[in-house]
């Protein structure tokens, strides 16, 4: 959900068809984490049980898949996942 | 006499530049996966803490809930080590990670934490952790044995605007920190 400062209702943000599993990105399942990128131009989000992790572009709401699906102890997999963290350079 | 304070530095000549590596707290695997800006699915993420088995040694994680990067100390890794009760701080290219809070096993005392879910640090090192299990924020200062509560009480739930049900996330706006409270279903602000 996205809501604008002292609002009093939110708009849908992202996937818009609930629970479902993850072969296409109108569903999640699980939905905990949300960090945005540098720019603040894409917001990344763990869809915690599909493992997966979503970036989606602010302005054009197109969502991309950029790990996962699917659970695993590979090095590009996870399995379930809390906590997302997107690093920042400083000058 | 001129004072260039460490506050100063920090609020005032630090500019952003970007950079968008995307850390993943991989809660099955017990470990931190580190990966590059622009990532796709058949990128390889290299392990940034723990060793991939659940773990109390200080090279291992158990069930890393939430995390949080410090870029005003080199990068150093946060870790809400949710199984071992613990605050993890790992430098980058470390083999093993230090405990900044809690580890003195599960409790509510202020040198424990119950399964912490979340952690924020402010450029002083201090830790404030969304301690889920006991229903309350926590604050340790850096190279603290025990922290101070902040917000909350130790083990009790409620619905007054004091009290917190399993705070599982935590924030800083520019003037304070912000938490939620995952069962009572709200946004606390302080």
């Amino acid at each position: 959900m996205k809501w604008a400062p002292n609002s009093t209702n939110g708009t849908v943000f992202g996937p818009q068809l609930g629970f479902g599993v993850p072969t296409d990105t109108d569903h999640l399942d699980t939905a905990t984490t949300l960090a945005f990128d540098s720019t603040e131009s894409n917001v990344y989000l763990s869809d915690t049980f599909s493992c997966r992790i979503l970036k989606m572009n602010v302005a054009s709401g197109n969502i991309t898949v950029i790990i996962g699906p699917y659970c695993g102890t590979a090095l590009n997999k996870f399995h379930w996942c809390n906590g997302l963290y997107v690093d920042r350079q400083y000058l | 006499m001129t004072i260039f304070s460490t506050v100063e530095y920090k609020y005032t000549i630090f500019i952003l530049l970007g950079f968008d590596n995307l850390y993943v707290a991989d809660w099955t695997n017990d470990r931190i996966l580190k990966f590059p800006p622009n990532t796709n699915p058949s990128t390889n993420g290299t392990i940034v803490a723990g060793t991939g088995v659940a773990g109390s040694a200080l090279n291992q994680l158990n069930t890393p809930w939430n995390i949080f990067i410090d870029e005003s100390d080199n990068d150093a890794l946060y870790i809400a080590d949710y199984e071992n009760h613990r605050i993890m701080k790992w430098y980058p290219n470390s083999t093993n990670g230090t405990i900044v809070a809690g580890g003195n096993g599960v409790g509510s005392g202020y040198h424990q934490l119950r399964y912490p879910q979340a952690v924020y640090v402010d450029s002083f090192s201090t830790v404030y952790i969304a301690d889920y299990g006991n229903h309350r924020i926590m604050k340790w200062t850096k190279n603290a044995t025990n922290g101070t509560l902040v917000a909350g009480y130790s083990g009790i739930t409620g619905n007054s605007p004091a009290h917190l049900y399993l705070p599982s996330g935590i924030h800083f706006d520019k003037n304070g920190y912000n938490g939620w409270s995952r069962l009572n279903c709200r946004f606390v602000t302080h």
